[in-house]
């Protein structure tokens, strides 16, 4: 059984929300909600609160237990359940996937079909705590993307050397307008000398951010997602 | 730590946002540094084993911390060196009053170390004349401002301000070319190191084995300054120690390429006080360099770093500055995010070193933990972890920001943040 872990960031977002439950259900997933109620402990652990963090998790990974295989669209997730907790000492028995690699396995297992492709230029921003945080996401995204659209283009500072969207580490809950500044300066000074019409992420941090960062910009920014049920449709 | 204080903190951000001729100097300073170090790095490949060995010789002076200084000052001593070793700021502040004394002339080399003393303020406090003599932070002096980058202390001050700085000092008008800025400051300079009493330097690297003392530079001020007066005063922090001579010249090759340069202009290796014997052997100090040589070693918070097992990995700063020029935020931010240190690896430093807790928490929720900095440390500090251990010491220390402990706490209630 799958379980899918919203975590706060999506399951407050209407759009993010909305990306993931229509792709699951274009896809035709069967899963369990998780991490709707259930925070992953990512604040705790940022603020420093580590044993109340190891607690959370202790929570966490019951629910998660439940299941084989959890899939989450959120990178920072991703990075507490997959490598955090067992840092911390937790056994976590089912297997963790981002969004990313779940779509990949569903493509490759011929489980979902692309029809369409979107007729943009885009760039693919990597979000750290897929890559560099955790074990490095890398190709997964970018394989996908190559097969929906119509021409992709990676930053000069891309992969393990991508230069952060400034949404991490709950400055944009200290410094907001810091964070959505180092967007802006990623967009303005990476992302328009590229040409591209579209930038794309996959993690709900780097999508507000992002969104924020890239106001009179001309340069859209898309859900990785929001792609990816356009090719569905 | 009270919610104004934090928002005071903020609002020097903000402004720093607003800050157009800061946003155009560290980009340019950027784009400079990255193809500078990817030179230097690319045309020394063994430069990547060296730094590792480096690394290797860091971590066994600051897992032992008490033999190597010892050692060390034993050494010094054998050089007729002055050697000292203190504890505290104010300890190491009451022997340079006692060397220096007051209605000296003093010139200076850019020292970090320094600032963690507020040592210009003292030196002047006591009735002297202090000049700095390295260009950035003789502007930055000038300035009455604080230096905004680990090596290059004005970076965030664009030409047409240095121009109207040094117009106003020379009585003319000066125009905003570097090159007739820099010669401004050259003559201006000049009759200062020939005319001081005192020399005052940090180090890059002081050997355990032989006593020496290593500065690297590219201006030629350093040299002037330990040549030039009768007394030369060297201030360092513990980690500066070595083990042996050989690892010295380690350090210097793997801070220079990775600070971008192929070489820097100038090394100083010194080892003791100027000397002669060329009169019937007999030793006379004070040929043509200092007669007195005076080398203070002080800990400051180091040793209490070093017993933290994840903190301690910050005392292997060489200050070559990669990771601030290869952070999201440090560009936009530049020194308003420190204290004494600055940027990512500034907040362990402000903790345990130069400010403690309470200046270090804001600066510690200013960091993305995004990891860049580690990808370019040639001593792969892992900054993020230490930050995140810095937030735990924060929340221990009832030191967080309100806000961050507010959020932390509907988490605890009500299992969501929001």
């Amino acid at each position: 059984m799958i379980g899918v872990f919203y975590g706060c960031t999506t399951r407050s977002d209407e759009r993010l929300k909305g990306n993931l439950e229509k792709f699951l259900e274009k896809a035709g997933v069967e899963y369990i909600p998780m991490g709707v109620d259930i925070c992953c402990g990512a604040p705790l652990l940022l603020a420093g609160y580590q044993d109340e963090f190891v607690e959370q998790a202790k929570k966490v990974n019951e629910e998660i237990g439940k299941v084989d295989t959890v899939v989450t669209s959120c990178a920072h997730c991703y990075t507490i359940l997959s490598r955090e907790y067992e840092e911390f000492g937790i056994d976590v028995k089912p297997e963790i996937l981002h969004i990313t690699e779940f779509v990949k396995r569903l493509v490759d297992e011929n489980k979902i079909e692309f029809k369409k492709s979107l007729d943009k230029k885009i760039v693919y921003h990597d979000p750290c705590y897929i890559g560099r945080e955790s074990k490095g996401i890398y190709d997964e995204p970018r394989e996908i993307l190559d097969k929906i659209v119509r021409e992709r283009v990676d930053f000069e500072l891309a992969r393990e050397n991508s230069t952060c969207c400034g949404g991490g580490g709950l400055v944009r809950a200290f410094l907001p307008k810091l964070s959505i500044e180092v967007a802006k300066e990623k967009i303005d000074k990476q992302a328009k000398p590229l040409d591209v019409d579209v930038i794309t992420s996959a993690c709900p941090f780097c999508y507000q951010n992002l969104l924020e960062g890239s106001e009179n910009s001309g340069v859209e920014v898309m859900d990785f997602l929001e792609i990816v049920n356009q090719a569905m449709e | 730590m009270e919610q104004k204080e934090f928002n005071r903190y903020k609002r020097t951000i903000y402004k720093t946002l607003k800050d157009n001729f800061t946003r155009t100097a560290l980009r340019r300073a950027v784009t400079s540094f990255r193809g500078n170090r990817d030179k230097a790095v690319a045309k020394f490949p063994y430069v990547e084993d060296e730094k590792k060995k480096l690394m290797e010789t860091k971590d066994e002076v600051i897992n032992n911390f008490d033999k190597y200084i010892d050692q060390t000052m034993e050494s010094l001593k054998t050089q007729h060196t002055h050697a000292y070793y203190a504890d505290t700021v104010e300890e190491t502040l009451a022997i340079i009053k006692n060397i220096v004394g007051t209605g000296k002339r003093i010139v200076k080399g850019k020292s970090i170390t320094s600032e963690e003393l507020d040592l210009n303020e003292h030196l002047e406090e006591w009735g002297n004349e202090v000049y700095e003599t390295d260009l950035g932070e003789f502007i930055v002096q000038q300035l009455k401002s604080r230096p905004m980058h680990i090596l290059a202390p004005a970076v965030n001050i664009p030409r047409e301000k240095v121009s109207e700085l040094f117009s106003k000092i020379a009585g003319e008008q000066l125009s905003t070319d570097p090159t007739e800025l820099a010669k401004f400051a050259r003559k201006f300079l000049r009759d200062k190191f020939t005319t001081a009493d005192i020399g005052i330097t940090g180090a890059n690297a002081i050997t355990a084995d032989t006593g020496s003392v290593f500065l690297i530079e590219n201006e030629g001020n350093i040299g002037f300054s330990t040549t030039a007066p009768d007394v030369h005063i060297v201030v360092a922090g513990i980690e500066k120690i070595v083990p042996t001579l050989k690892d010295g010249t380690r350090l210097l090759e793997v801070v220079s390429r990775y600070a971008g340069y192929f070489a820097m202009s100038y090394v100083s290796i010194i080892s003791g006080p100027s000397k002669t014997g060329d009169i019937e052997k007999v030793t006379v100090y004070g040929a043509h360099g200092p007669r007195e040589l005076h080398v203070i070693l002080f800990d400051n918070g180091r040793k209490e770093a070093a017993k933290n097992p994840i903190v301690r990995q910050s005392l292997r700063c060489l200050r070559c500055g990669a990771c601030m020029y290869e952070c999201p935020v440090y560009p936009l931010t530049t020194g308003y995010w420190g204290y004494k240190y600055m940027g990512g690896i500034g907040i362990p430093w402000t903790a345990f070193v130069s400010g403690g807790f309470e200046k270090a928490a804001p600066l510690a929720f200013t960091c993305t933990l995004c990891g860049r900095c580690v990808e370019y440390c040639p001593m792969e500090i892992d900054t993020p972890k230490i930050v995140q251990e810095v937030r735990k010491l924060l929340k221990e220390k009832n030191c967080l920001p309100p806000f961050i402990k507010d959020m932390a706490d509907t988490v605890i209630k009500e299992g969501v943040p929001y």
